[in-house]
């Protein structure tokens, strides 16, 4: 018995080690194309999708969310989004932007995307790794990234 | 929300002043520190490797409008006056109703379309100028056959984050005359501080 056992932990740890150096000479390899115009597959996409969701959704969920139905912030968030979002998010009567077709993840268009207030400030405030979604956080306080989720 | 809804709302909203610095990663920040409008001498309308406003000196950002006479082209010169006050009247329609369909707006370190303007850029500058106090310093004009290109100096003055901010603003416009109207084929902005700025 224990040696049965110790025959499956040397497969697993050579496995592991080939698994290892596999992805190793694969990430230095250079084959995997990093160019927006070249999209994932769409396993590597759904993937990366997930992992994006679920981490700024675990994130976001304990914020506290403020009145967002306030006319003032609604207000103070409209021009908050025409001086920073509509580049890469569009806005009403907005077909596309210079920058948007080259952009890869595609950012939603936020005049016919509804997002969930929650996640919406945390994206804003913190961005996200690897995508054109910078993070405002460094530049605006709380209540101003609040403002812009209460305009969308 | 229609987008004459989100016009109505933005040209209501008050400035961005809540950004540190001069451009986050915008083009054009119409509120957050200075409005970065860009321009180059109206000899060159159509190239665009002029140095960045903010980092280069004042002497040396200053657009050649030598040659140009106040009331030289009275109708260009109209043009110019009627663009000014539709933006600051926030009047969307009466600005793009100046533009010929070709026309660049070089704002920031951009050249933009006459499209690509109307969906972002135009929003913000008539956001920004609704509450600034503009005054014109100098005008002048000069006709080229059925073109025309007419300069003009201003100061604007208004709040951001709380303190008073002046710009000297320097404007060249080309137009082009297609009947009895001009229109308005480039636009150069930029745009000094004349005070500390706000930090």
């Amino acid at each position: 018995m224990k040696k049965h056992i110790k025959h499956h932990s040397i497969t697993v740890a050579v496995v592991l080690g080939v698994l290892a150096v596999g992805t190793g000479a694969f990430v230095y390899s250079g084959i995997y194309n990093i160019g927006a115009d070249d999209h994932h597959t769409k396993p590597v996409f759904a993937v990366l999708q997930t992992l994006r969701n679920r981490s700024i959704h675990v994130r976001s969920e304990d914020l506290k969310v403020p009145d967002l139905n306030d006319p003032q912030l609604i207000l103070k968030g409209a021009g908050q989004y025409a001086a920073m979002c509509t580049g890469c998010h569009l806005a009403p009567g907005m077909k596309t932007s210079e920058i948007r077709p080259g952009l890869y993840p595609q950012p939603p268009n936020l005049s016919q995307t509804r997002i969930d207030p929650k996640d919406a400030f945390w994206v804003i405030k913190h961005g996200i790794k690897m995508s054109a979604m910078p993070a405002w956080g460094f530049s605006h306080d709380d209540p101003t990234i609040w403002s812009m989720v209460a305009f969308l | 929300m229609t987008p004459a809804q989100y016009k109505d709302i933005v040209a209501r909203a008050p400035p961005d002043d809540d950004m540190d610095g001069g451009d986050s990663g915008h083009s054009h920040d119409h509120g957050g520190g200075m409005p970065q409008k860009m321009g180059q001498g109206h000899a060159d309308a159509g190239a665009h490797d002029h140095a960045y406003a903010e980092t280069a000196p004042a002497a040396g950002i200053l657009m050649n409008m030598d040659g140009l006479k106040p009331h030289a082209v009275p109708q260009a010169e109209a043009v110019s006056d009627q663009l000014h006050h539709a933006l600051q009247q926030g009047d969307r329609n009466a600005v793009l109703a100046l533009l010929a369909p070709d026309v660049t707006i070089t704002e920031g370190n951009v050249v933009q379309t006459r499209d690509a303007y109307a969906a972002v850029h135009l929003g913000e500058d008539i956001a920004f100028l609704k509450h600034a106090r503009i005054t014109t310093v100098s005008q002048g004009s000069e006709q080229q056959g059925d073109t025309a290109i007419v300069g003009s100096e201003s100061e604007i003055q208004t709040i951001i984050k709380g303190k008073p901010i002046s710009l000297r603003s320097r404007e060249v416009l080309n137009l082009k005359k297609t009947g009895n109207a001009w229109k308005i084929v480039a636009i150069h902005w930029q745009s000094t501080p004349l005070t500390e700025k706000a930090s």
